[in-house]
C-alpha cells in the first residue's frame, strides 16, 4: 500500500486550472520531489493532500484511508507561505503543536533543532527568515510523523543548514519515513530524492529518478583547442543537436545523453581545455516543455 | 487536547479583553459617581430633558427620570455603553477567530493539526464567549458594588439580570461574526456585517416605541427580545433570552458547518 495515492486529481478555480489529473504515488521509504516553475500547481497539489483545499475532482488516498484529524498525526507539513504566531518562542511554539497533537515529548524537535542551530529561546517574530524556515521543518518532524509534506524546505536556508537539514532527511527515510516536498531547485532534488515528478502548467510531464532525469537532459560543452577547429567536425555525432563556433579556436555544442562520442572526437584535435555546464532546471523545464508541447 | 487551542486564543485576546472590560468598568464607575450629583439637581434635568425630543430619549433609552436609580442605569449605562462594549467583545473577538488565522496565513499549519475543523471553530467559540463572560462578571461585580456604594436603590439581582440580558444579546452578534468569518474568510467583513446589523436592529428596538410603522418589525431585534429594561426592573425576559441562545448555537452550528466546506486561501 503506497502512502500517498492520488487519482486523477484536480483543482480549478473559475476557469483557471491549476492542476489536471494528478496520478501520484509514493511508497513507504521514498523521497519523492516535485519540481516545477512558480504557478506550476506545485503548493496547490500539497494544499490538496493536506486538506486545507478540496478537490474539483479525483481522489486522495494517504495510508490508504482518505484524510481524518487522526491521519493529520501521522503527518507532518511544512507550508511554502510559513507564518508563524509571533507572539511565541520557538520552544513555546512546539509547546503549542505538541499539545496540539498530543504528542507532548519533544525529544526529536529539541535535536533537530540543535543540528539545524536553532535558538527556541528566541521568539519567532525576532527570528531570521532562515530561522523560522528551520522552525518550520523542527515543527514538521516534531511529533515523528510516518509522512512528511514540505513545501520549498530548504528555502532561506544557509548552504551549511541545507545540507544538515538533507542528511537528517536522509537519516529520516532510513528509519522508516516517506517524504514528499517541492522545490524550484533542482540541486536540491538530486541531493535527496529518489524520485522526481516534474509540474507544469498543471499537468505532471514527467516522472523519473534523478539520474535518468539529468542523462536525458541537454547540457553545454564548451571544447577550447589549441588551433582552429570548425564547430562542422561535430554535427552529426549522436546525441549532439547542435555544435556553435564561438570563436576560431572554440566551439560550444548542445548535447543529451552519453557524451563518450563527442568527447573521443574532440580528443583528435589539440584539446586544451572541456568546460561542462551542467544541465539546470530551467533546461529540462524547457525540454520537457517541448516535448509536452509536441505530444499535444 | 484541542482545549489548548481555545487556551491560546483567550491568551491572543488578552489584549482586547482587558482593553474592552477597562474601559466599561471605568464608564461605569464615572457614571455612578456623578449620579449623587444628578439626583440632587433632578428638577433642572427634568426640566432639560422635557425640551429634548422624543426620538433622541429613545435613542439614549431615557424611560424614565434619572433621578431615580433605575432611569440612570437605563439612560447612563444598558442603553449604550454596556451594549457597545459587550457587542464589540463578541464581535471584535469571534471575526479574529478563523478569519483572523487565515488572513495572517496561520491557518494552513493550525488545520494540519490533528484536531477537526468542527473542534477547532468550537474551540474557538468558547474562547470569545469566555472573554465575554469575564468581561461581563467584571461589569456585573462593579454595578452590583458601585450601585450600592453610590445609593441608586435597585435590588442587586435586578441589576444582575439586566446585565444578563446585556451579554445575551451579545451572543448572536458574536456568533454571526464567527459565521461570516468562516464563510468567507475575512475578519473585515466579519466585524462589518454584524455591527451593521446590531447597529440597524438596535435603532429598530430603540426607535420603534416613536412609530407605529416600525412596531410590528421590532421582533426582528434581539435587543428586544434581550429586553434589558425589563430585566432591570426585575422582569427578565426568559423566554425571550432562551430564544437569542438558541439563536446563538445555530449560528454557531452553521459557523462550523461553512468551516467544515472552507477551502482556506494560499
Amino acid at each position: 500500500m503506497n502512502v500517498i495515492s492520488t487519482r486523477q486529481l484536480s483543482k480549478s478555480y473559475g476557469k483557471t486550472v491549476a492542476l489536471r489529473d494528478l496520478d501520484l504515488e509514493v511508497p513507504p521509504g521514498e523521497v519523492y520531489g516535485l519540481l516545477g516553475p512558480n504557478g506550476a500547481g506545485k503548493t496547490t497539489t500539497l494544499r490538496l493532500l493536506i486538506d486545507v483545499i478540496r478537490p474539483t475532482h479525483g481522489s486522495i488516498r494517504l495510508f490508504g484511508a482518505q484524510m481524518s484529524p487522526r491521519l493529520r498525526g501521522r503527518i507532518g507539513y511544512l507550508p511554502g507561505d510559513l507564518v508563524l504566531y509571533d507572539r511565541l518562542t520557538g520552544a513555546d511554539y512546539l509547546g503549542f503543536c505538541g499539545a496540539l497533537r498530543e504528542h507532548p515529548d519533544l525529544s526529536e524537535a529539541l535535536r533537530l533543532a540543535k543540528r539545524l542551530d536553532l535558538d527556541l529561546d528566541r521568539r519567532t517574530d525576532e527570528l531570521s527568515k532562515g530561522n523560522r524556515q528551520k522552525l518550520g521543518i523542527v515543527q514538521a518532524f516534531a511529533h515523528r510523523p510516518e509522512l512528511v509534506i514540505l513545501d520549498e524546505p530548504a528555502s532561506g536556508l544557509d548552504p551549511l543548514a541545507q545540507r544538515e537539514f538533507h542528511t537528517y532527511l536522509r537519516e529520516y527515510v532510513d528509519g522508516g519515513g516517506t517524504v514528499l516536498f517541492s522545490s524550484h531547485v533542482l540541486s536540491e532534488v538530486e541531493h535527496v530524492a529518489d524520485r522526481v515528478g516534474i509540474l507544469l502548467a498543471g499537468s505532471l510531464v514527467v516522472e523519473d529518478t534523478v539520474t535518468s532525469l539529468k542523462a536525458n537532459a541537454v547540457r553545454e560543452l564548451t571544447f577550447t583547442f589549441g588551433e582552429e577547429v570548425a564547430a562542422a567536425s561535430f554535427s552529426g555525432i549522436p546525441g549532439v543537436q547542435a555544435a556553435v563556433q564561438v570563436s576560431g579556436t572554440e566551439v560550444r555544442c548542445r548535447v543529451t545523453g552519453a557524451v563518450g562520442e563527442l568527447v573521443r572526437t574532440a580528443a583528435r584535435f589539440p584539446l586544451l581545455n572541456v568546460t561542462s555546464h551542467e544541465p539546470d532546471l530551467e533546461d529540462i523545464f524547457v525540454h520537457y516543455t517541448e516535448e509536452h508541447s509536441d505530444g499535444d | 487536547m484541542a482545549t489548548e487551542l481555545m487556551t491560546k486564543s483567550l491568551r491572543d485576546n488578552r489584549g482586547s479583553t482587558t482593553g474592552w472590560g477597562i474601559a466599561l468598568i471605568a464608564s461605569v464607575l464615572l457614571q455612578l459617581a456623578v449620579y449623587p450629583a444628578v439626583r440632587d439637581a433632578a428638577g433642572e434635568f427634568e426640566k432639560l430633558l422635557e425640551s429634548y425630543p422624543e426620538s433622541f430619549k429613545a435613542l439614549f433609552n431615557v424611560q424614565q427620570s434619572l433621578a431615580s436609580g433605575v432611569g440612570y442605569l437605563q439612560g447612563e449605562v444598558f442603553g449604550f455603553l454596556a451594549p457597545l462594549v459587550l457587542l464589540g467583545v463578541a464581535i471584535g473577538q469571534a471575526s479574529r477567530a478563523t478569519a483572523g488565522e487565515e488572513k495572517a496565513h496561520t491557518m494552513d499549519l493550525l488545520l494540519a493539526n490533528p484536531i477537526s475543523r468542527t473542534r477547532l471553530l468550537l474551540d474557538k467559540a468558547l474562547a470569545v464567549f469566555t472573554s465575554l463572560a469575564l468581561v461581563t462578571v467584571a461589569f456585573g461585580a462593579v454595578l452590583v458594588v458601585g450601585s450600592s456604594v453610590a445609593g441608586l436603590g435597585v435590588p442587586w439581582l435586578d441589576l444582575v439580570w439586566a446585565v444578563t440580558a446585556s451579554a445575551v444579546v451579545a451572543l448572536p452578534f458574536g456568533a454571526l461574526a464567527l459565521l461570516v468569518g468562516a464563510l468567507i474568510g475575512r475578519p473585515g467583513l466579519a466585524v462589518a456585517i454584524p455591527v451593521g446589523l446590531g447597529l440597524l436592529t438596535y435603532l429598530l428596538d430603540a426607535l420603534s416605541p416613536l412609530s407605529e410603522g416600525l412596531r410590528p418589525w421590532r421582533v426582528l431585534s434581539p435587543f428586544h427580545h434581550a429586553a434589558v429594561n425589563d430585566a432591570l426592573t426585575g422582569d427578565p425576559n426568559w423566554l425571550g433570552l432562551a430564544g437569542l441562545v438558541v439563536l446563538t448555537a445555530v449560528l454557531v452550528a452553521g459557523a462550523a458547518m461553512a468551516f467544515e466546506r472552507r477551502e482556506i486561501r494560499a
